[in-house]
Formats: C-alpha cells, structure tokens, sequence
C-alpha cells in the first residue's frame, strides 16, 4: 500500500525475483516438448504422481489433526517448560530432512524401540512402506502448520474467547464457535504451506522409506533416480512437480497463503 | 437480582488489590480510580479470568470464589458479563448471531435466542443493523451491540469497563444516556469502572475510589464527587482540594496557612477538614493582587495543557510559598494565558475568592 520506499530496493528485489524464476524458465528451455508427454505419462511417472498426490494429502490431515491441538496447546498453555516446548517443535524445520530420516528409522525403524513395540504389539512394519512416506512428510511439514497456527492465536489474543466465555460459553463452544472461525484464514494458508512443503519431501523419506515405485517412491525421489540416467525423464517429472506447485498456489489463492491479511 | 459480596487479595504483575465490597441487589456501583488503582485486576477476579490469591467471592448466594475451600468457579459457570471499551464483537457472525450468542451458549433454543437478540438489539437502538457484519459499524454503533450483547446474556452481574473510553466525544453522550436507560430499566446489579466522574454521575448510584489497589473513599455518587475527601478523588473529579484542619475563619493548612471558605455546617476548630473548589475559580495574576480576595497564594506554573475549551495551568509550591499547592489546577482563556505571557516555570499568583471555596470535614486521618 505504502508507496513510499527506496528505490534503490527494486535492484536486489528483481535479483531474488530472478533468482525464483529464472531457473524454471531453465527447465523449460533444457526440456524436450515433444517428448514430454510420453515422458510425463511413463508407469513410474504416473506412479510417483498418484502417490505423492496421495501422501501429502493425508500427511496434511495429519498435521491438521495433531498440529492444530498442537498450536492451541502451545499458545494457550499454561505449563512451565511451554517454551522449551516450543523451541522443540521447531526441530524438524532446522534439522536437515536426512537426519530427521536418521532419526525416524532409528526410533522406528526395524530395530528402533518405536519400531520394535509397532510390532509386537500391532504387528505392523512401518520402514519401507507408504505410510513410512506419509510419517516422513508430517515429520518435516509439521512445523509450518504449527508455527503459522500459534502465531495467528496469539495475534488474536485471548480477548475474543474470554468474552465469549463471560457470556456463558464453555470452553469447547468457545472453541467450536470463537476460536476456530477466527483462525480459518490461517489455518488455510497453514495447511497449503505444509502440503506443498508434504509434496517436495526429500531427504527425510529416502532415508526412512526408500524409493520403492509404487510405494515409497514420491515425485521428488523419482526425479533424483532420474537424473543420475535418464535427464530428460527427469526434466518432464519436474516441470510435472512444478504444474502441480502452480495448481496448489492458484487453488490456494495468494490470500491464504497471506494468511491474515 | 443480585447481591454481589466480595473480599479478596489479588496480584496482577505489579499491581495488586485488596478489597471487600458489598454490592446490592439491583445497584449500579461506579469504581473510580486512576491508571494502576486496580481496577481492571477487580474486574478480572469478577469476571474469573484471574484467580485471587485469597479471599471470597459471592454473588445472589452463589459462591464464585473461596480460596480457603479451593473453590474458583470457571468464567462461563460465574453469570458475570463484561462490556470492555473495545466492542469485541466476533467479527465472524452477524450483529444478530453475535447477541443471540450468549443465549445459545447456554442452551437456549435458536429461535427463542434470535428472539432474545432482537428484543436487546431493539433496547439499545441498534434493530436495524441486525444483519451487518461487525465491521460495518461505527465504533458508538458497535458499542450498543456489545451492550445488547452483554444484557442479552442475562448476567447476575455485569461489569463494565470503561464502556465509552474507546468512543469519539459525539458518540459517548448517546450511549452513557442509552446505557441509564436499559440499566434502570433492568434494575441489573452492575460494577462500572471508570476514570470519568460523569459516568459515575449519570449512570451509578454509590461510588467507590481506589488508589493503589486500595479503598480511599466511598459514598452515594453525588456526595463523594461533589465533597471529595481525598486529594486524590478530587483530582479525578476535577477539582482542587487542600486538606487540614477546620479553624474559625476558615481551613488551617499544615504549613499554617489560612483558607478562607465557607461550610455548609460549622465545623469544630480542630477537625480534620478539606477545602474544595473548581479549578475555573482560580484568578490567575503575573503580580501580586490587592484587594478582595483573601486566599493569595505564590505557585510556579508546571505545565499548560488544553481541558475543552480552556487551558488548564498545573502549578508546583513557589519556594518559601506553601507546600500544598503543589498539583492545583487553574482554568484559564486561550487570551488570557497569551496576556499574562505564561510558560512553565514561571511564578505567578493564585488567587480564589472566599465565597468559592467549600469547607468540608472529613473523617480523620484521611
């Protein structure tokens, strides 16, 4: 709104814009146009797609269920040690994607506690499966819910609620009718941040679930096999993965990825 | 109807309060006080959004509060609303939803809640704004939603927090006369806080003052604004108060100084008295005046700052004038502020006549 900035910040401004665009107009250039379509339309490219589609999805309601209480707790607690708490959440958003993998397959994988008592009491393996792609991409995409959520709670302060609450409103109420319409706008930008970040997982599911096609082997993962052989195969998945990043930000609209403006 | 009883200890970061209080039922009580005398710390152990570190609460047999039984009952079990001086109102639902929210809150069937709502919307002036969103309101309209709201929600007690602070001058008068009405009409047993004596004066029936979270003053409305006992209920009044002993010409100041006065009843020389006047009674001189006034007393001006249409002059004690003159108040003219060329530090004289000054007692030691 405010017109009045230097102009001297345009120079750096278009670099970075540059710096975003200019390397998929490279994309572009590299691929083979005519080849594209058997390219995109390969087993394997169809494989990874349904399944990256299909993890990041359910990685996102996942977040949404456990991240949401997560950010309520975080921002409405009460306990000493909360802020311990949350400089721990903000974990997998630091580490590098590879050691949160480490980390997981060593808590579940075959021989890790977690995954030692997964299956003896459940019978279930979780390392090399789809759902071990799933835990990787709620592992790493978590945080951007949780940090967008609380801060978004705690810009609408507790005022709200605590009227509600002198006008007889119990605490779910409060939060059924008050607290959560009041977050939708970042809930919705929270939740388009961690699928995106859920879709582009890399690190964090080579690691704990392998690149098994059909099973673990998500967009991201194919295009690494890819590019070590075949680079035209590799080019026509990422400009797939990238059409898939324009449909998230035009169906998500840039007002929920501004959240709360 | 609803008798409130109260007598609690309670800190809030660095203020803390203590304070037992009776309210009764049907009575519109007025809570005076300056920034951080404790106000919105009572409002908070009322309304329960903050636990008091001892005492008890009760409220038409109800017990809100019992720190020796443990006993702290949760904000929406207590029957106390509270109207803030921000509206609130959920920016989310409509005019209507957000005063039909209370009754459905607590079960009350949809319908008789829209009900309920339009009955408080059409109380409070606002019937025809029910279907806008909050943010298509002026803040005074937005205000009388919140006091719909509020009343809508059927609170044993309501407590309001300086319900008119936030509004524009033009806005505030409407609703203050509004806000009479519905609380007379409804005979709600109500706690407002506020800074200003003229909601205490329109709206309440007895005030109480604080200052630093303790009780320095209480009475019927009228009788504590019109004969403050404290200086500091006479600042938030707006009126200039020496306090000392009654003497047969007038008010002994400690210092010895006489001011000359009159009482509505003699008082016994010797008795703790105060002696009040409006700050637009005091002449103000560059020199020293001769002639009628008696009470002439040296002061050095401390500051000048606008007060409606006067300039109102803060004086500190001249050196060797007496003491008590620190904080007194003078209104004067923009022009005659430009004649007598006044600026802060500069001495002048103040000067009150005998006739304006009254002379009341008050009870020892305060």
């Amino acid at each position: 709104m405010s017109r009045g900035f230097p102009k001297l910040l345009w120079i750096p401004a278009l670099i970075a814009l540059g710096l975003v665009v200019l390397p998929v107009i490279g994309l572009l250039t590299r691929s083979d146009l005519g080849q594209l379509p058997a390219l995109v339309t390969s087993p394997a490219a169809l494989d990874a797609l349904w399944l990256s589609v299909r993890t990041a999805a359910m990685s996102t309601v996942l977040c949404l269920l456990l991240g949401g209480p997560l950010a309520v707790v975080l921002a409405r607690g009460r306990l000493p040690g909360l802020r311990l708490l949350r400089a721990i959440v903000l974990l997998p958003l630091v580490l590098p994607p590879v050691v949160g993998g480490l980390a997981l397959l060593y808590l579940l994988g075959r021989n890790g506690f977690g995954g030692q008592l997964l299956e003896a009491t459940l019978g279930v393996r979780l390392t090399f499966t789809t759902a071990a792609v799933v835990v990787a991409q709620t592992f790493v995409a978590m945080p951007f819910l949780v940090i967008g959520l609380e801060g978004a709670l705690r810009t609408a302060g507790e005022r709200y609620e605590a009227v509600a609450a002198t006008l007889g409103a119990a605490p779910l109420t409060v939060f059924r009718r008050v607290t959560v319409p009041l977050l939708l706008p970042s809930l919705g930008s929270g939740l388009v941040l961690a699928f995106a970040r859920a879709l582009g997982e890399f690190g964090a599911t080579i690691t704990f679930a392998g690149s098994l096609q059909g099973t673990t082997q998500t967009l991201p993962l194919l295009v690494y096999q890819l590019s070590q052989s075949d680079v035209d195969g590799a080019v026509a998945v990422s400009l797939l993965l990238v059409v898939l990043a324009v449909v998230v930000i035009a169906v998500a609209r840039p007002r929920a990825v501004e959240g709360r403006l | 109807m609803s008798e409130l009883s109260l007598d609690v200890t309670a800190s809030r970061d660095k203020f803390s309060l203590e304070l037992a209080l009776d309210v009764r039922p049907g009575e519109v009580l007025a809570v005076l006080g300056g920034n951080g005398a404790g106000k919105s710390t009572l409002l908070s152990v009322l309304a329960g959004l903050l636990r008091p570190d001892r005492g008890r609460i009760e409220l038409s047999g109800r017990v809100l509060n019992d720190t020796a039984k443990r006993v702290h009952l949760a904000p929406h079990r207590r029957g106390v609303g509270l109207l803030a001086q921000d509206p609130l109102l959920f920016p989310h639902m409509t005019v209507l939803a957000n005063v039909a929210f209370g009754p459905t809150s607590r079960g009350t069937a949809r319908r008789a809640a829209l009900d309920a709502a339009r009955h408080w919307l059409s109380e409070v002036d606002a019937a025809e704004f029910a279907d806008r969103r909050p943010g298509q309101l002026s803040g005074g309209q937005a205000q009388r939603v919140a006091v719909a709201r509020a009343l809508a929600a059927e609170p044993e007690l309501l407590l309001l927090d300086e319900p008119f602070a936030a509004l524009d001058v033009d806005a505030a008068p409407a609703l203050r006369a509004m806000l009479r009405r519905v609380l007379r009409g409804s005979r709600r047993t109500t706690l407002l806080v506020t800074h200003d004596p003229l909601d205490a004066l329109v709206l309440a029936d007895r005030v109480i003052v604080l200052a630093e979270g303790r009780l320095v003053e209480q009475g019927a409305t009228r009788q504590v604004l019109g004969t403050p006992r404290t200086r500091f209920t006479a600042r938030i009044a707006g009126l200039d108060l020496v306090a000392g002993t009654a003497d047969p010409a007038g008010l002994r100041a400690p210092d010895g100084t006489l001011v000359t006065g009159l009482s509505q009843d003699p008082i016994p020389a010797g008795e703790p008295a105060v002696a009040v006047f409006a700050p637009a009674s005091v002449a103000v001189h560059a020199t020293r005046p001769h002639g009628s006034p008696r009470n002439v007393w040296p002061a050095v001006v401390a500051g000048l700052e606008p007060h409606g249409d006067v300039i109102r002059l803060r004086a500190v004690a001249a050196p060797g004038g007496p003491p008590w003159v620190d904080g007194l108040a003078a209104d004067l003219t923009p022009a005659s502020v430009a004649d007598l060329a006044l600026e802060p530090g500069g001495s002048v004289w103040l000067a009150v006549k005998a006739t304006e000054v009254a002379l009341h007692p008050v009870a020892g030691g305060s």
